[in-house]
């Protein structure tokens, strides 16, 4: 993620760049398409057309009938597109839910109990940090065989570590602000306090983390799927779609440069957003009265 | 002490150059080629009879020889089944029971020792072979009918079986009848000459890794001439795109398992060629008596049934494989039986699903991605061929047999080569009473018996009609009880470059002797 100067944000004061609002348009697209993925459509995912097998995209020399081309078995690579779109985007967004989920919980765990229970979860935290997550998710999907709960579960664990960490660093601040204290103080028992009073408060920058993370599980979503685990044939993904569309690169590419772009676009959108909007809430940025 | 002159020194710096590449100007000496073969997998290791399968095969060939020839390349497809002598240089029915097999002289081992009777009768001994607790399980199949090997003369052998067989030759000539060392096999025992294995082919083993080559010497010794390459190297690439960008960049000089979809790729470059053959090998399905409902043989032949195996061919194949009729091939010559088919029959399916009270339960599929040619592909259009007829099947696609054969599997898929021209060298080898379906149970028991009742008589049975029947007996069982289907013949197509002369054989073998490998 690049840093983004100082002067740069001043520029960008509270107007919506260009940028961000193409990045912004192309993600209501794909959100539209992730939740209606079945009406826009025009064939299942599983359809085959065995006498139509290969057929290139309709800007590339084929038919109307199939718009963006068929694959090695005949299916519509545009209806596959978009269910791939769908199961891809779905996958990524359960998996940085459950990963936010995790390292929030650990983070107000290690910031409330401090002392070894923070250093265990700190440890933890390294751990994570230091094993890559794509290595432990294709180990655990080839021993224990691939099953979607599984697979989702391995992409939550993705980014944790990071969220624990802001959420431990953010739950002290605030503690360390008094608001928190003062309503302990009234009575109030710590899991009101935390989830009432504090992660409102820090709510924002969290955000902001789920942001940074999300386009990496969507890459780790895609990355293990285009090695042949995850998700499985016939059901598809954006990278499973990739990684079956490379074994016919040089005779039909639509199959594996389409999802490509999707997934390239994707990913830079969300990241694109996710630094504007930690432009937008970066604390430093509003202590110096910037925003 | 000794004093090191001026003069020393140069003489010593004008030879040291001379010292130094002297081996490389010698090594320099052999312009012979080196072929790389990029292939799909590799064997884990070099067991000749051990490894009896594809990928097994394909690379042992070099290595070994056998007793026998197979002349396949006296066929124009590639399938010839003429026998002719190869380290035998003859051999003579003594009996119905004794065949007597006299040895080339002068045949030399990779380690230097001499072809004899010794090496032959450590080959073929009980314990490695042919007895109740033989090592290799798997070469009970095709030398189970053994009663024992005698030396007669130190290149001479009498090979004697418990009941008249008419298949010994055969045998002989097939898969498993490769000679290994004697001296190296003791010293190293089974697992070490797995790994450092000594033959008498035309390629000597170099050094091998796990899942990424294995590299072979030219053998100059060897009996039929000197190699033609100066070395052999298989390189293990399971992604087929990465195979043909190796061909065409010339990081290969031959590919293997090149499915009919890339023909045309492989079309567009001059110097490339597809050479293909139909496999004395059929693609099948397997379906496991322990698993839920497929314990149920109406449901197993519900299965088989709804398959539209023309389809498969005509698209997956460009209607260039072939669908035999059942588990019986016309290179059986006398012993092929006519009026035999693989049945597309959805509606007879229905109703033996209806009579089985199946009721959408989920059928498991397994299947590896890439070590069948095609297999993702067929099995994705069989899932849906299912499907019109009321089944749900899942694919759950593995990384190894273990996972595959695994619990829990139901469906899985399999390959059946024709070893040698007869039901007992194909249907009796894959799924007899040592094969590993009925070992494992997944040809169960009580379903295989008529099966085995069958085929045993077959082993013992000289008279053509009394065979045809003992056959077709056994093909009525395994059909009734159908542990598996056949789906079709795949054609297997290599990538070549032009500059290489060579033929592939209907099998997996890949002959690299001096006969079918030249260069230009």
């Amino acid at each position: 993620m690049t840093a983004v100067p100082l002067e740069t944000a001043r520029r960008r004061g509270d107007r919506v760049p260009l940028d961000i609002l193409l990045c912004l348009v192309f993600l209501g697209i794909v959100a539209t398409i992730a939740l209606c993925a079945p009406l826009l459509a025009p064939y299942d995912y599983a359809t085959q057309n065995l006498t139509a097998r290969f057929r290139p995209p309709v800007f590339w020399g084929g038919e109307w009938q199939y718009v963006l081309g068929t694959d090695n078995l005949g299916r519509c690579v545009l209806s596959r597109l978009l269910y791939g779109t769908q199961i891809s985007i779905a996958v990524a967004f359960a998996g940085a839910l459950l990963g936010a989920a995790l390292g929030i919980v650990m983070g107000l765990i290690a910031a409330h109990f401090r002392g070894w229970i923070d250093d265990v979860v700190s440890l933890l935290v390294d751990v994570q940090a230091a094993v890559p997550t794509i290595i432990v998710a294709l180990a655990a999907l080839a021993f224990f065989g691939n099953d979607l709960v599984l697979f989702v579960i391995l992409v939550g664990m993705h980014g944790w570590d990071q969220m624990a960490r802001q959420t431990r660093g953010l739950v002290l601040a605030a503690r360390a602000a008094g608001y928190a204290e003062a309503v302990a103080q009234i009575g109030a028992r710590a899991p009101r306090v935390y989830f009432v009073h504090v992660l409102p408060n820090i709510a924002a920058a969290l955000l902001v983390q789920v942001t940074l993370t999300f386009p990496a599980t969507i890459l780790l979503e895609t990355s293990v799927s285009f090695l042949g685990l995850g998700i499985q044939p016939p059901m598809t993904s954006l990278g499973q779609m990739l990684g079956q569309g490379r074994l016919f690169l040089l005779n039909a590419w639509w199959i594996a440069l389409l999802p490509g772009i999707v997934i390239f676009i994707t990913t830079l959108s969300v990241s694109l957003v996710g630094d504007w909007l930690r432009d937008r809430f970066d604390p430093t940025l509003e202590r110096h009265g910037e925003r | 002490m000794t004093r090191v002159s001026r003069r020393t020194v140069v003489r010593a710096a004008v030879a040291a150059p001379a010292v130094v590449l002297t081996p490389h100007a010698f090594a320099q000496t052999d312009r012979r080629p080196v072929l790389t073969v990029a292939v799909a997998d590799l064997p884990s290791v070099l067991e000749p009879a051990l490894e009896l399968n594809n990928v097994g095969t394909r690379v042992t060939y070099s290595l070994f020889d056998t007793v026998i020839r197979r002349d396949f390349l006296g066929a124009p497809d590639g399938g010839g089944a003429a026998l002719k002598p190869h380290l035998a240089v003859s051999w003579q029915r003594e009996s119905p029971r004794a065949l007597v097999v006299r040895f080339r002289q002068g045949v030399k081992f990779h380690n230097g020792d001499d072809l004899t009777a010794d090496d032959v009768l450590f080959t073929f001994r009980e314990g490695r072979m042919w007895g109740a607790n033989a090592q290799i399980p798997g070469a009970r199949a095709f030398f189970g009918v053994l009663e024992g090997v005698d030396a007669i003369d130190r290149h001479t052998v009498r090979f004697r079986t418990r009941a008249p067989d008419v298949l010994m030759e055969q045998r002989l000539a097939s898969w498993c009848s490769w000679i290994v060392n004697k001296r190296q096999y003791e010293a190293l025992g089974m697992e070490g000459f797995g790994t450092n294995p000594v033959g008498t082919g035309p390629y000597r083993f170099v050094s091998m890794r796990a899942n990424d080559h294995m590299t072979f010497d030219a053998f100059d010794q060897y009996w039929m001439g000197r190699p033609t390459a100066r070395r052999v190297i298989f390189r293990e690439i399971p992604e087929l795109s990465a195979r043909i960008a190796g061909l065409v960049s010339g990081e290969f000089d031959l590919i293997t398992n090149v499915p009919p979809d890339q023909l045309q790729v492989l079309g567009a470059y001059a110097d490339i060629e597809a050479r293909s053959v139909v496999l004395a090998n059929s693609h099948l399905l397997t379906f496991d008596a322990t698993g839920p409902q497929t314990s149920d043989k109406r449901i197993r032949r519900a299965l088989a049934l709804s398959i539209d195996r023309k389809k498969l061919v005509d698209t997956l194949w460009l209607g260039r494989a072939v669908i035999p009729p059942s588990h019986n091939y016309p290179e059986y010559g006398p012993m092929f039986l006519e009026n035999r088919s693989n049945p597309f029959d959805p509606e007879r399916a229905r109703a033996l699903l209806r009579e089985a009270g199946y009721a959408g339960q989920t059928i498991t599929y397994r299947t590896m991605p890439n070590y069948y040619t095609g297999a993702l592909d067929a099995v994705q259009i069989i899932i849906e061929m299912w499907k019109a007829v009321g089944i749900d099947a899942r694919l759950q696609v593995v990384e190894s047999f273990a996972q595959m054969q695994a619990r829990g599997q139901q469906v899985g898929n399999t390959s059946n080569s024709t070893r040698f021209p007869d039901p007992l060298g194909a249907l009796w080898i894959s799924w007899g009473p040592n094969s590993s379906f009925q070992r494992n149970g997944w040809f169960a028991a009580e379903d295989a018996r008529p099966f085995n009742e069958a085929g045993l008589a077959l082993e013992r049975a000289i008279d053509l009609p009394e065979r045809r029947a003992l056959f077709a007996r056994m093909l009525d069982a395994w059909e009734d009880a159908c542990p598996g289907t056949i789906l079709y013949q795949p054609f297997e197509t290599y990538g070549v470059k032009r500059r290489i002369g060579w033929r592939p054989y209907s099998f997996f073998f890949m002959d690299l002797r001096p006969d079918n490998l030249r260069f230009s």
